[in-house]
């Protein structure tokens, strides 16, 4: 026995930080993803503040217009790689396994490098702040020529990127490969939750269109560095080639940001409203369908650019195609209240909330699908109050209500349901006070990305300021809600929520599991 | 996957015997779906990026190819992998296989002692065989539960055979 | 029956709430429309806007209703029924019907916002890092329009204008009644040509073409905004189109056309030092304080300063070279092609004696002619 332990290497059992860096455990990098998360979701939140702070009154106050242009790229770009995404691959990796009875990612140990790139390319972008010049400033769309012009921090940025979109193919690769390999035995692809099911879409989605991205950021460097002229026309390039690339990445990047939302929200209603999810079949093509249009509508971004009508009509078309699953969805989570036996626990009021106020968003995206309207709505408010009601309304609040929703099963404790409820209603509040009126901003003519406006648009601006500070200040609540359950509270106990037992609950719990659970009788 | 079997289901194992093996449901056929859906879209993908200019954007569209292709190979090479524990009588036998790596470790039940220990944030847990101050982590093919039971049960018996 | 008090009361509410004086102050709509086009978007989003409403409380008057009634706490079983084959085809092929139905009208606008055929008449537009400019092809005149709102106003040292930031010291003109196409493009970065009373949004892309046109109904003044991120001043390049009757907007044009003749007379004179410098400021205060700033010290890191420069304070020739040429690859533009020459030997005059800069030396408008001579 000596010779046998002598003779292989030793896994040491590492300790302090060494247990955070090297850690493979699906929950543990869960966690991790959780909390980076959400500080990118604080830290690009209060840049928010800032933003919102300038644009309180017309005039220049506290920024100057290259700070704020600043402030306004970094956010953008800050939440959407920092914060939505992460998020949601943390839930995939805490619950995808569990979903489908897999003892861990197929990949612990690249689940444990695509984390900790994360942590490295948010410093980059931080720390681009300091560069000379300031930060990046050129929308997180970053179209040239005007980023071209840029300094240092552009670069900076460009790397940052690289990075997140390194990490994000890695977890998607993960992702994908533990769905369609690891499931436990005679689960098959439709039995799947439907988290699961949309998780497997958004990878599929992340690693088709994550290539995309790196690569026209490439091209931005090497037009930038390297003498080529892919976006300069007087080099025999493009600056519209940029936008087509760049959307044919940038809009499946908005449903790899719903996706995992819709399957979140479609865990949620079921159990609280205690009856089984209405059209699963449908919801799976509705999401499978979604994916695909993805692809064929890239160009609605760009109808001021100037294309053919012909091209114009095309997209316009498929961009109101996209309508018809997204309604299935609403529809199906409705039929899936109706007649149940429904009680409104914070994941819930999330839930709910999501529903209406996405689908707010849905219909400013169908209005902005329009060519004619969109030319006039284009680059103005109304297009960032769309955005934000299904980014913010959509997922950052499905998130939310996940976080909520899971959270007893994560730390062991119930979390404080005044306080949650707290949380809920002032997010919800402050969130509309905040965004709605600027549907009537971007309908008066108020540009998005301007330090300072005309006298016409001073009075919505400080309405919808006053909802943003409301607003920041809410998700402080959240971290306290958070921080407090995990310290303590009321025992959960295996299911807390009793309308999810007999839901994909139990398809959770697959049968290895189970059999295990009951000891083997050793008393021979 | 694990599997388990008692001394009562067969002779050969004196006592218990824990196998675990990763679960492999897809096969050849989840690979050639996954590829029947990405390698077309990626290709005309490229095809079209190609010639309207941005060549870089075609050779970025094999990268998922080869990452994914990549990740199933890998997935299905380690499908033989197990990782079995077997108690007979005072012999405690870790048998390790990870594709054609063997490892066979075998312990003095007297000595040998079982750590569970909780991971760093995620309320996840590691198990570990002790002796002689040395550790030898085991349990990678479990999940969180599967790890905590096996311990709970091996410390146990190991508590009865010191008896 | 109800009382007619509240009746009397739900009617004010109703009117309150429709009637656009009570809410003059909130402009909860798109501009009033100058064109045609400008005009069917409105409906068009009008009509959207309805559609929109009706599906909304189509799908969530039941949900709220099973919210309220089939609640937990009243003690609501939950029935057992998830799927309907019949419910579920119904909402996939009813909304692509409705869907139709948007498409229909919305498809003849876009038809005819893309019809830039048989103008009467064409209007170049070149967007710049951070200001338009306007050429009427075919008729010799071409100016830039820059933002007129003064730096103190955006700065709270004084009190801000009604035309706060959509004010220019030179709109473009168009005559009413007339078919004008613009034909719209950019020097540097990409930069959006808008006016929501006209329905017009085009990019302006450097080193491409694009078109656009429109037919204004009424005289006035129309105002607009760069609408694409452009860099540091974006938020500072509005549009100001006044349009006029044809009797008028002729008079306007030949009135140019005088201006411009006076100025190049003007060129030829020597002109003192004094006088070039206080010319040089007020051009300096257009076109160069956004980058180079008011103290002439630049942003460090984005703007060089011009304060205690290499260049300014060298020979009057490098000067004036970098001024008129630009520097390539930067936001510096060539300056040549944008000012008079009058106004360049006044801008360089000043620049070089200005803040700590104390060359005593200036440049004549001849200076400047005589460079663009060599360069032609
Ligand atoms: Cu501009």
């Amino acid at each position: 026995m000596e010779s046998t332990m002598t003779a292989v290497h030793h896994e040491e059992h590492p300790s302090g930080l060494a247990r955070w860096l090297t850690t493979t455990n699906h929950k543990d990098i869960g966690t991790l993803y959780l909390w980076f998360s959400f500080a990118m979701f604080l830290f690009a939140g209060s840049l928010a503040m800032l933003i919102r702070a300038e644009l309180f009154q017309p005039g220049l106050q506290l920024l100057s217009p290259a700070v704020f242009n600043q402030l306004t790229a970094l956010h953008g770009l800050i939440m959407i790689f920092g914060a939505i995404m992460p998020a949601f691959v943390g839930f995939a990796n805490w619950q995808v396994p569990l979903m489908i009875g897999a003892p861990d990612m197929a990949f612990p140990r690249l689940n444990n490098w695509s984390f900790w790139l994360l942590p490295a390319a948010a410093t980059l972008l931080i720390a681009s702040f300091f560069a000379p010049g300031g930060a990046m400033a050129a929308g997180w769309t970053m179209y040239p020529p005007l980023f071209i012009q840029g300094g240092i921090s552009y670069d900076m940025t460009i790397l940052a990127i690289h990075i997140l979109g390194l990490s994000s193919i890695m977890g998607a690769i993960n992702i994908v490969t533990t769905i369609l390999n690891l499931r436990a035995p005679g689960m098959k692809l439709m039995m799947m939750p439907l988290f699961v099911w949309t998780w497997l879409i958004t990878a599929y989605l992340l690693v088709a269109v994550m290539p995309v991205l790196a690569s026209v950021i490439t091209m931005l460097l090497t037009d930038r560095h390297f003498g080529t002229h892919f976006f300069s026309a007087a080099g025999g390039g493009d600056p519209v080639m940029f936008q087509h690339i760049f959307w044919f990445f940038g809009h499946p990047e908005v449903y790899i940001m719903i996706l995992p939302a819709f399957g979140i929200i479609s865990t949620i209603i079921p159990t609280f409203a205690r009856k089984k999810l209405f059209g699963y079949t449908s919801m799976v093509y509705a999401v499978a369908s979604i994916a695909l249009l993805s692809f064929i509508v890239w160009a609605h971004h760009m109808f001021t650019t100037g294309m053919p009508v012909a091209g114009q009509l095309f997209f316009m078309y498929s961009t109101m195609l996209i309508a018809i699953p997204t309604g299935v969805k609403v529809f199906n989570w409705v039929a899936t209240l109706w007649r149940g036996s429904i009680s409104f626990e914070t994941p819930m009021l999330f839930a709910l909330a999501v529903v209406c106020l996405f689908t707010i968003g849905g219909f400013s995206g169908l209005v902005l699908a329009l060519v004619p309207v969109d030319i006039q709505l284009q680059d103005t408010y109304y297009v960032v109050a769309h955005f934000h009601y299904v980014l913010f309304s959509g997922a950052a609040m499905s998130i939310m209500g996940g976080v909520y929703y899971w959270l007893p099963k994560w730390t062991g404790h119930m979390y404080d349901e005044t306080l949650g409820k707290w949380h809920f209603w002032l997010t919800a509040v402050a969130f509309n006070v905040t965004f709605f009126p600027m549907h009537f901003l971007g309908l008066a003519g108020m540009p998005r990305r301007i330090p300072d406006y005309a006298l016409q648009f001073a009075d919505f601006n400080r309405i919808a300021s006053v909802g943003a500070f409301v607003l920041g200040l809410a998700q402080l609540l959240f971290l306290y809600v958070v921080v407090k359950c995990i310290r303590g509270g009321f025992a959960a106990g295996e299911r807390p929520w009793d309308g999810a037992d007999t839901l994909e609950w139990t398809l959770t719990s697959p049968p290895p599991y189970h059999s295990f659970t009951t000891p083997p009788n050793l008393s021979k | 996957m694990v599997e388990i079997v008692r001394a009562d289901d067969n002779p050969a194992c004196l006592h218990f015997c824990v196998t675990a093996r990763p679960n492999s449901v897809s096969g050849h056929s989840g690979w050639l779906i996954a590829m029947a859906i990405l390698i077309p879209s990626c290709t005309i993908a490229g095809i079209i990026f190609f010639t309207i200019g941005a060549w870089p954007v075609s050779l970025f569209m094999g990268l998922p190819i080869v990452g994914l292709s990549a990740a199933f190979y890998s997935v299905e090479r380690h499908a033989g992998d197990f990782e079995r524990i077997t108690l007979d009588g005072d012999r405690l036998i870790l048998d390790r296989h990870t594709l054609g790596w063997d490892q066979h470790l075998e312990f003095n039940s007297y000595w040998v002692q079982v750590a569970l220990h909780p991971t760093a944030v995620g309320g996840g847990n590691m198990l570990a065989l002790v002796s002689h101050g040395k550790e030898v982590a085991f349990g990678q093919l479990m999940s969180d539960e599967e790890r905590e039971t096996l311990g709970r049960e091996l410390k146990r018996w190991l508590a009865k055979t010191r008896h | 029956m109800r009382p007619p008090s509240l009746r009397i009361l739900l009617a004010s509410l109703v009117v309150g709430i429709a009637s656009p004086m009570a809410w003059a102050e909130y402009a909860l709509n798109l501009p009033a429309p100058a064109t045609d086009i400008a005009r069917r978007i409105y409906d068009l989003h009008t009509l959207i806007l309805w559609i929109c409403g009706g599906i909304f409380l189509v799908v969530f008057i039941p949900m709220f209703y099973a919210l309220w009634r089939h609640r937990k706490s009243v003690g609501h079983e939950a029935h057992r029924f998830h799927e309907h084959t019949l419910l579920e085809w119904a909402w996939t092929v009813v909304p692509f019907f409705i869907l139709i139905g948007m498409a229909v009208p919305t498809t003849a606008v876009v038809i005819s916002m893309k019809d830039t055929s048989a103008p009467d008449m064409t209007i170049k537009v070149t967007g710049r890092q951070w200001k338009w400019e306007y050429e009427y092809l075919g008729a010799d005149l071409k100016f830039i329009s820059n933002l007129a709102t003064p730096q103190e106003q955006l700065e709270q040292q004084a009190p801000k204008g009604e035309h706060y930031l959509l004010e220019v010291d030179r709109p473009l003109v168009i005559p009413t009644g007339k078919k004008i196409r613009f034909v719209i493009t950019a020097e540097d970065v990409i930069h959006s040509w808008w006016v929501p009373a006209f329905g017009v949004k085009q990019d302006a892309v450097p080193g491409f073409v694009r078109d656009a046109w429109v037919k204004v109904d009424q005289p006035g003044t129309y105002r607009g905004q760069c609408a694409e991120l452009c860099g540091v001043r974006h938020g500072y390049m509005p549009i100001v189109v006044e349009a006029m009757p044809p009797d008028k907007y002729a008079e306007w044009m030949a009135a140019q056309k005088t201006l411009v003749a006076a100025a190049q007379a003007g060129a030829q004179r020597e002109y003192p030092l004094p006088e070039l410098i206080a010319m040089g400021e007020r051009v300096y205060m257009t076109n160069c304080v956004a980058c180079h700033q008011a103290n002439g010290a630049g942003i460090p890191g984005a703007f060089p300063a011009l304060n205690g420069s290499k260049l300014v304070n060298g020979p009057p020739a490098g000067h004036l070279d970098r001024v008129f040429h630009g520097k390539p690859g930067t936001a510096m533009q060539a300056f040549g092609g944008q000012l008079s020459d009058m106004d360049i030997a006044a801008v360089v005059s000043f620049e070089r004696n200005s803040w700590g800069n104390k060359m005593g030396d200036g440049v004549q408008p001849r200076d400047v002619a005589a460079l663009r001579r060599t360069e032609k």
